[in-house]
């Protein structure tokens, strides 16, 4: 579902298989921690929006793992096995590594959903995801954005007025994917799960 | 550049204190507006809008990314049955 409620993170697997590590995160306090058990897929999944047939996707996923675990990004868009595109991550290694991801989707089922799992032994670290898709210019929808310019309203600054006005900017340049903002009052909770940083911001093409 | 016609403005006013004043006789303010010239174009800077974080207007609508709690923010453990994440502080 997209809207203000936040999608979230369910486990492949038992509860019991994923902890948030705050001993190596690699962004926050925490990262997710996977346990690998054999041949059983081990991991974290969440149900996506919408995609559209013969649309390509790109990401990354930052990873972090055991020589022993092997692992998988998926996109599923139905319920038939051939109803996804699994993409093995190579070379993962004992410090975060950044893996890109091409998708191309083969439909919009009502179970689509993005999966990173592992099998076989030890564990492994998923220190940030991202997943858009890949027309778009520089993180930012080519077809809203082109709405925008249609109006001519110059430029646009971000953030804007009192919604954000305990939002501290100097947590949201750099990486954007260990970017930590630290909002303080009660209506910028929607700031912490907010994928979009003045940083991204300034390298927009709408800026 | 984004060009705005901008007039040309021509003001004339003369004492406006004094005419609130009430000691002396009210003197007529005139303004000229000149629309057949045009000013120098607008700074780009002082010409736009706002965008912020209100619903869906930044997050779904404007940035394309399609992924939630992608770097793992919050505080819960990831559970199986829909619990609700506890934030990790107030904000």
């Amino acid at each position: 579902m997209r809207g203000t409620v936040a999608n979230r993170w369910r486990p492949i697997g038992p509860d019991k298989s994923e902890v948030m590590d705050s001993k190596e995160p690699y962004t926050g306090d925490h990262t997710p921690l996977i346990k690998l058990a054999g041949a059983e897929p081990r991991g974290i999944q969440q149900s996506g929006p919408a995609l559209c047939k013969g649309k390509s996707y790109t990401g990354r996923v930052v990873l972090a793992g055991e020589a022993g675990a092997r692992i998988t990004v998926s996109l599923i868009w139905g319920p038939r096995p051939a109803d996804r595109q699994v993409i093995p991550i190579m070379g993962l290694a004992r410090s975060y590594s950044k893996f890109p991801l091409k998708f191309t989707a083969g439909g919009n089922g009502e179970d689509r959903r993005s999966e990173i799992a592992g099998t076989w032994q030890g564990s492994f670290h998923i220190g940030a995801v991202s997943l858009m898709p890949a027309d778009n210019i520089r993180g930012f929808r080519p077809d809203t954005t082109g709405l925008l310019r249609q109006h001519r309203t110059g430029r646009y600054r971000f953030p804007g007025e009192n919604f954000i006005s305990a939002h501290e900017w100097r947590g949201t340049i750099g990486d954007s994917d260990k970017i930590v903002e630290t909002p303080l009052i009660e209506t910028s909770k929607a700031l912490r799960n907010a994928p979009l940083s003045a940083h991204e911001f300034e390298n927009s093409s709408i800026s | 550049m984004i060009r705005k016609p901008s007039a040309l403005l021509l003001l004339s006013v003369v004492s406006a204190l004094g005419a609130q004043s009430g000691n002396r006789p009210a003197k007529p303010i005139a303004v000229i507006i000149n629309a057949s010239k045009a000013d120098s174009p607008m700074f780009l800077y002082n010409y736009g809008q706002f965008i912020e974080h209100i619903g869906d207007l930044t997050n779904r609508s404007l940035w394309a990314e399609m992924l939630d709690e992608r770097r793992f923010l919050l505080s819960h453990r990831l559970k199986a049955c829909g619990a609700e994440p506890s934030a990790r502080n107030s904000g």
